[in-house]
């Protein structure tokens, strides 16, 4: 309890420092935004023409016109209306798609691992931003959006979602909800997944339990919308505030009597969302072999959540045993892979995991096959080796947009050039399967951040 | 063998009559003489006398495949739903599994061999066996017709193949090894202290049993001091309690309980021994080592196995008297020891010499997994050979065959779930294209829990060894190893794309 109520000063008395701090700037930019003001083009429409427009959620458009506002995308299509003011950006010798996802690196992280049950911690909490271009590099290769996993054993934490264009090191773009589990060494992984699911099962089950018992008693002075709040609300809240409404004496110190003390540890509770279904919470898991998901499917027994699968053991080659597995081909289900052939164990045969999960249904994105910004510089190039064996482009090309932000929750705002979504874009000078193309402009949020005509810091 | 023909007639004839033990326990009214082993027909049939013999009905018109989980409200309303479709009739129960092999000729091991029957399973169990079983439409079927049907080999002593005690949580179901192991004919390995099925693919009743036997060592002074004195600390003990037992019984309330210290701890486990719980697992291989422990199972009245019994040709009579069981290794041979005035060494009569003084004896390779490296048949891919080998020094083929099957389950106190191909025995077959222990047969199909973990024809790692296709006809694929074919996608509602391809 003294913990809580330290953090609480703590939190309290740092939020009144960055008040502070924010005060102090506004005070400095009301100084500033006097001369900016002026010249600031943010609220005009921005146009861009292009060659093509790859839209990844719908078809490629030729000499496509893509109408941004406020950072977000319009419009796009072969003729839009546009305001006669809007700023028009010419780049109608490159070929525009979305910019690239990779949802799942630990590129640029200490290396400060975490092990056992740890979900509750966010990377965001522990991120400062790589010194270096590690980011600058990352958005020349055409990626405009990385999600970050903590790296360790077990279930280290949350993933960090960050831009690559000048990250903050905090928030970032989404910080919460996307728990990483390890699940390669069922033996002991098993035990755990196991548990915390149990444990989490019995706190849902307790706040039920609490959430009816009181119902009960009040179920006779007819108030009946206390049955859908969890237990510590109107035990927190029913004696100082509303103590008129409580039947009696009995009744009310009831609930008052034993204040429930909702003290769920923070790394059940990111479990107690999961199962709940809670909004943006999601299970990023890791398997290591085919073998693996069948341990995971016991672990998690009749417990259903969303699940996003990993496969990082695909020099294992025995995937293909389980695609159309239960949990994934049938399912549906997403999961993201590195972008390889493989072959089959004991064999020189080759086969494409990812066109085989691609036709089994399932949503599938790419990640990097090594840490470092050279395998994102590689992705395209690797991608048109998949379409070479059988693997649609269309699903290459989504899946390292689209899917990727699908993965991550995120496919609302990011991962296509269509209505509504951020103008996240890149830009080509050729075919993005085409391994001689190179990313010639990069726009994130509807501003043109990178040109590789006018950089003079990076020549690569 | 002097009773194998009532073996035989009542193997045909245990379906027929209703033998299968879910039926047996069902059909107490005793009279129905209408075959308990064919659900489908029966509902169909029932509707017209179902309601005229209530009480006795019940045998009848509850198909065998379904009396032991039915609720108990359910046979009233049996003969009122029994035309529907029988297995779907019960919404809340999974779907029962059936599998079905046919044709071929079946060694039970158990009993005398038998043709042209089938072996019906349900649920990973075998359900019931004859030629006249009604196969439901469901099941998946296997057809046998010119191949020898044995049940899975069990192998004694692996490390690899499965993971490591708990089985169902360590296993990679996936593994080469365990490919092999399938394709070897193993169905059943003993790994550690624990009896596990080998079955590629899944987890489902992966594990067998755990804590099979008590472990000990009885080579050194040492050691057998210790292991008599605790053998002698239990049993004291079971005397007191009696005793004490005895005594209040006759009111005697002086009478003070044994101090249970003796069998608390690690020495609960000589108390399982004492009471014939668990057998004793000893390597032992020299004939004094084998003399002692003679001694110590006479004394203490225990059960003893023993892995290696080099030296036991020399003394087998004493090792059938005390009744201690024995694995072998039969190509494990060590010369004659020249300075001792006695017969010494190995020997390849060994197992051959066991078997025939009454010593129940098991067979199993040197090695304890899978190399394909090294002289063939030296590991776990090729057991069969080791019990030819001791075919070689005079062992009876069928005795051979138990050797590495049904023997090797009593062993180690797994006998009641596989070894043989018995009805309410675990499904586990394997189906060879030529007699067991010969040189060139190799495992055509492995079925293990009523599901088939391997077929050779969709295996890579032995399509250089000919294909079951007729020799007039050309080898159907040209290459090693054959490409990886996924079939076309299915349309909505059919099965998975990378099942059997045949």
């Amino acid at each position: 309890m003294t913990r809580i109520e330290n953090n609480l000063v703590r939190m309290s008395s740092r939020r009144e420092w960055i008040r502070a701090r924010f005060a102090v700037a506004m005070v400095l930019a009301s100084f500033a935004a006097a001369t900016v003001r002026a010249d600031d083009a943010d609220d005009r429409y921005v146009v861009v023409k292009t060659k093509k427009a790859i839209t990844v959620s719908g078809e490629e458009i030729a000499d496509a016109m893509i109408v941004i506002t406020g950072g977000k995308i319009e419009a796009v299509g072969k003729k839009v209306d546009y305001p006669s003011d809007s700023r028009v950006i010419d780049a109608s010798d490159l070929v525009a798609m979305p910019g690239m996802i990779d949802p799942h690196t630990s590129i640029g992280l200490p290396a400060v691992t975490r092990s056992g049950n740890q979900s509750h911690r966010k990377l965001s909490d522990s991120y400062y931003p790589p010194d270096g271009d590690l980011y600058q590099q990352m958005l020349e290769a055409g990626y405009t959006m990385v999600a970050l996993y903590p790296p360790g054993s077990g279930m280290p934490g949350q993933y960090l979602v960050q831009s690559t264009y000048q990250p903050k090191d905090h928030a970032g773009l989404k910080d919460a909800g996307l728990i990483r589990v390890l699940f390669q060494r069922p033996a002991s992984d098993k035990r755990a997944l196991r548990d915390v699911l149990k444990a989490a099962q019995a706190e849902i089950d307790k706040e039920k339990e609490a959430a009816t018992k009181p119902a009960e008693g009040e179920a006779t002075s007819g108030n009946g919308a206390a049955t859908s709040n969890p237990a510590s609300q109107p035990a927190a809240s029913a004696p100082a505030s509303q103590p008129a409404s409580q039947p009696s004496g009995k009744a009310a110190s009831k609930p008052a009597g034993k204040p429930a003390a909702p003290t769920v540890p923070p790394q059940i509770e990111t479990f107690v969302n999961l199962l709940k279904k809670k909004d943006g919470f999601s299970a990023l898991v890791e398997l290591g072999r085919a073998s693996d998901l069948l341990h995971y499917e016991q672990a998690i027994g009749e417990h259903e959540f969303s699940t996003v699968f990993f496969f990082a053991g695909l020099d294992q080659g025995d995937l293909y045993n389980v695609i159309d597995h239960k949990v994934l081909g049938e399912a549906k289900a997403s999961v993201a892979l590195r972008p390889l052939l493989v072959n089959m164990p004991m064999s020189v045969n080759p086969y494409n995991p990812a066109r085989l999960f691609t036709e089994a249904g399932c949503t599938v994105a790419f990640f990097p096959v090594q840490e470092s910004v050279d395998e994102h510089e590689t992705m395209r190039e690797r991608l048109s080796l998949l379409v070479r064996n059988g693997l649609d482009r269309k699903d290459a090309l989504k899946a390292v947009t689209l899917n990727a932000a699908k993965l991550l929750g995120m496919d609302k705002e990011y991962g296509a050039i269509a209505k509504d979504k951020f103008a996240d874009l890149i830009f080509l000078d050729g075919d993005p399967l085409d391994p001689a193309s190179k990313v010639k402009r990069v726009m994130i949020h509807g501003e043109m951040v990178w040109d590789a005509a006018r950089s003079k810091t990076l020549k690569r | 063998m002097r009773y194998s023909w009532l073996v035989i007639l009542g193997l045909i004839l245990a379906p027929t009559l209703g033998l299968s033990p879910d039926s047996s326990d069902q059909s107490t009214a005793g009279a129905t003489t209408i075959p308990a082993s064919q659900p489908e027909s029966q509902p169909a049939e029932t509707p017209a006398s179902g309601p005229t013999t209530a009480p006795s009905s019940q045998p009848t018109t509850a198909p065998a495949s379904q009396p032991t989980t039915r609720p108990a409200s359910a046979p009233s309303s049996q003969a009122a739903s029994a035309p529907a479709s029988q297995p779907t009739s019960q919404p809340a129960k999974p779907k029962d599994q059936y599998f079905a092999l046919t044709g071929g000729r079946v060694h039970p091991v158990s009993g005398a061999d038998l043709s042209d029957v089938t072996i019906l399973c349900k649920n990973g169990r075998i359900h019931a066996i004859g030629r006249h079983v009604k196969v439901p439409e469901d099941a998946e079927t296997l057809d046998a017709s010119g191949f020898h049907v044995y049940p899975g080999l069990i192998a004694c002593n692996t490390r690899g193949i499965v993971g490591s005690d708990p089985v169902e949580d360590t296993t990679n179901v996936y593994a080469m090894m365990l490919r092999l192991a399938n394709a070897g004919g193993i169905t059943t390995v003993i790994t550690g202290n624990t009896a596990a099925k080998a079955c590629y693919g899944t987890l489902d009743g992966i594990s067998i049993r755990t804590d099979l036997t008590v472990s000990l060592r009885y080579g050194r002074p040492a050691d057998r001091r210790s292991v008599r004195e605790s053998l002698e600390g239990v049993r004291n003990y079971l005397r007191e309690k009696e005793a004490f037992e005895r005594k209040k019984a006759d009111g005697d309330k002086d009478a003070k309980a044994p101090d249970d210290s003796a069998v608390g701890g690690g020495n609960s486990r000589f108390l399982q021994l004492i009471k014939r719980e668990k057998a004793a697992l000893v390597t032992a291989d020299s004939r004094d080592d084998l003399v002692a422990l003679c001694e110590l199972a006479k004394e203490f009245g225990i059960r003893i196995v023993v892995r290696g019994a080099m030296e036991g040709w020399t003394i087998p009579d004493q090792l059938g008297r005390a009744g201690i069981k024995v694995i072998t290794t039969p190509r494990r041979l060590n010369p004659r020891d020249e300075d001792r005035n006695a017969a010494s060494g190995g020997s390849i009569e060994l197992t051959a010499i066991l078997y025939d003084r009454g010593v129940d004896v098991a067979v199993t390779p040197g090695a304890t997994n899978v190399s394909l490296v090294g002289l063939a048949g030296r590991d776990l891919l090729n057991i069969p050979m080791e019990a030819a080998y001791a075919v070689r020094g005079g062992l009876p083929e069928s005795a051979a065959i138990e050797s590495i099957t049904l023997a090797a389950a009593r062993m180690f106190d797994i006998d009641d779930r596989v070894g043989s191909i018995e009805v309410g025995k675990d499904a586990d077959f394997i189906v060879c294209d030529g007699r067991l222990l010969d040189f060139y047969t190799t495992v055509q199909w492995t079925v293990v829990n009523g599901r088939i973990v391997y077929d050779k024809a969709d295996e890579t790692l032995f399509s250089d060894i000919r294909p079951r296709t007729p020799t007039t006809q050309p080898a159907p694929y040209k290459f090693w190893p054959r490409p990886f074919k996924p079939k076309p996608a299915p349309a909505a509602g059919e099965g998975g794309r990378y099942g059997r391809e045949n």
